[in-house]
């Protein structure tokens, strides 16, 4: 018994979940009609048996009962008559009582094909026998030569008889009184038992209607909760490739859930291609990068030892140009190595002095500022001491620098300021450069915006600027005052005798 | 002759000053009846005084009905033949039967059975219960 009730709801959450969500909402209607017609069956069918009772009381049992009254009084009637005629001694007067008796008789035919033809038999057998009696009772009395001990038993006779229909027609009554208040009651019951149930079915259909509803709603809410979930996670790319939505229906939802499914399977093999051609990339840089290294050096130790031997002016503007391109260059490559590098290497902080990194940076941008007829004029606080990588701060000031040297109008200064504030602990860095402002002070840290389509470039620096501050909780900013551009970094200090 | 004729005269005046009385066994429960119970009990309206039921009895004699009928029932013969008559297509009561004296003192040994008499014919097992 038990496993054929989960057998049948198994079948039946099977056959749910094939249905679409009109269906679905269409099953408390249909299941209440159905429900409603077998309830309408029952009120048809008790009805049916009012009907019947009512007709068989109005057509039957109330006639009858006319009738009987009517009898009764055609009863006395006759016993009036024959009185009559024995006192006025008219034998004739009998005689007429014979049209009285025809139509009790009749009266009496009439209902004999119903429930009382037994009693009414009876009755008319009971009545012929009283008029017979009383008849000739009236014609001796009239007569009055028989012995007195005749009438005296004859008039015994017709008294028997004359209660005997008397009690006949009392009891023929009470039984019809009874059938009648026997049909009413029934009918009162039946109508109250069709009440109850009509009511108590109703509220039954309105809570199972309504449990119905409120299970396919939750099921509903369920699924669209799940799909927005899941779509707002591909909308952040928080996807998870591992993961499906699970849905065992195949109705609209499932389908949009099936869709899902699918995408999300295409989106992980397009995301596995993504990745492969990721990494394609990265090797491609990181074996360009370490290609590039060796000759880079060389191209640097080759201008410097030109540098040193020429005996001349003559070539120097044009070997300050090469080494303020393999220096520009060498910063892109710095990049480029940084970037492929960051997420294998680990590069751990050490305590470094800013004041004398940022001066040895400016010292390695001086040859790019003068072939660029920029200038970089730095207010640097000595001693000012931070936990951060080296090579991370060379491409934080590196990237700064060689965006000021790029944007900044010519023969304009280029200021970069390092400033201890005496009371926080903060040593505040900031980058000035004469230039157009900047278009969009929040994108600009973000990886491959530019600000002019023009100016190319990898679109990287600021970016890798933007990673290295979030590493090391540097406060940073971009803002605009004085015809100027101002990048502002704020470093946490590290004074002197906690180092010691 | 006139001798005879004076005897004669003399039962008929007898006859005819008959005095009707109303007797039931001397140990019935009943002492005493009025007029109007008489007239009740033998019109068949009761059948029961003071809790007793009690039973008429009719006499055969026919002068003596007529008299108790006429004197104590204050009715005539027809009409108290149509009255019981109608009282028998009603179904109420059947007409009594008329017993013989002989019936009517073998009824008068059970007790509360009363009948009309002639004073005359009184004997000392009955006692009388109503008389004009």
């Amino acid at each position: 018994m038990k496993n054929k009730s989960i057998s049948f709801f198994k079948q039946f959450a099977k056959y749910y979940n094939s249905l679409s969500i009109l269906k679905k909402f269409l099953i408390p209607s249909i299941a209440g009609f159905m429900f409603f017609l077998l309830l309408y069956i029952y009120i048809l069918s008790n009805t049916n048996y009012m009907k019947e009772s009512i007709t068989k009381v109005n057509k039957e049992s109330i006639p009858i009962y006319e009738t009987l009254f009517d009898n009764e009084f055609l009863l006395q009637k006759i016993s009036f008559e024959l009185n009559n005629a024995v006192v006025v001694k008219e034998l004739d007067l009998i005689k007429e009582t014979n049209i009285y008796a025809k139509e009790m008789q009749k009266k009496l035919t009439l209902h004999k094909d119903t429930i009382y033809k037994k009693e009414l038999d009876n009755i008319q057998k009971s009545f012929n026998e009283y008029y017979f009696e009383a008849s000739n009772l009236s014609k001796d009395l009239i007569e009055s030569t028989s012995s007195y001990d005749y009438i005296h038993f004859k008039t015994l006779l017709v008294v028997s008889t004359y209660k005997k229909v008397l009690k006949q027609y009392q009891n023929l009554r009470e039984k019809i009184k009874n059938e009648i208040k026997k049909d009413v009651n029934s009918i009162y019951e039946t109508s109250s038992w069709v009440l109850f149930n009509s009511s108590f079915a109703f509220i039954l259909w309105i809570i199972l209607s309504s449990l119905g509803l409120f299970y396919i709603y939750k099921d509903m809410s369920f699924k669209i909760t799940q799909i927005v979930k899941e779509s707002e996670n591909i909308a952040h790319g928080k996807v998870n490739f591992h993961k499906r939505l699970s849905s065992d229906s195949i109705d609209e939802l499932g389908l949009i859930v099936n869709s899902i499914n699918t995408f999300i399977s295409k989106l992980e093999e397009s995301h596995k291609d993504l990745e492969y051609a990721k990494e394609e990339i990265k090797r491609f840089i990181a074996d360009t990068v370490h290609q590039i290294r060796t000759p880079l050096t060389s191209i640097l130790m080759n201008v410097e030892m030109i540098k040193d031997l020429q005996e001349n002016d003559s070539l120097f503007s044009y070997i300050d140009s090469i080494d303020a391109s393999i220096n520009m260059l060498s910063n892109s490559y710095e990049d480029l190595s940084y970037i492929t590098s960051y997420d294998t290497i680990k590069y751990n902080p050490t305590l470094i002095s800013l004041s004398q990194e940022i001066e040895k940076r400016i010292d390695f941008f001086q040859t790019i500022c003068k072939m660029n007829l920029k200038e970089i004029k730095a207010e640097i606080d000595i001693n000012a001491y931070t936990y951060i990588n080296t090579v991370e701060l060379e491409r934080l000031i590196d990237n700064n620098i060689s965006n000021a040297i790029k944007y900044a109008q010519i023969e304009k200064p280029i200021y970069v300021n390092l400033k201890k504030s005496k009371n926080k602990n903060r040593i505040v860095l900031e980058f000035k450069s004469y230039a157009n402002e900047i278009k969009n002070k929040n994108k600009i840290f973000e990886k491959n915006y530019r600000e002019e389509e023009a100016k190319r470039g990898l679109g990287l620096g600021l970016n890798i600027v933007k990673n290295i501050c979030d590493k090391y909780s540097i406060s940073y900013k971009a803002s605009y005052k004085n015809n100027q551009n101002i990048f502002t970094y704020t470093f946490d200090e590290i004074k002197k005798q906690e180092i010691n | 002759m006139k001798i005879n004729l004076l005897i004669l005269l003399t039962v008929l005046i007898t006859s005819i000053k008959a005095e009707i009385i109303i007797v039931t066994n001397k140990n019935s429960d009943i002492n005493s009846l009025s007029h109007e119970a008489v007239k009740y009990l033998y019109l068949s309206k009761v059948n029961k005084i003071d809790n007793v039921i009690i039973m008429p009895l009719l006499s055969e004699d026919d002068s003596l009905h007529k008299k108790f009928v006429k004197e104590i029932l204050n009715k005539n013969i027809e009409q108290y033949s149509s009255y019981w008559a109608r009282l028998v297509f009603t179904g109420r009561a059947a007409i009594p039967r008329k017993l013989s004296k002989k019936e009517i003192k073998q009824k008068l040994m059970e007790k509360n059975t009363i009948t009309y008499m002639d004073k005359k014919d009184m004997n000392k097992n009955w006692k009388i219960i109503y008389e004009e």
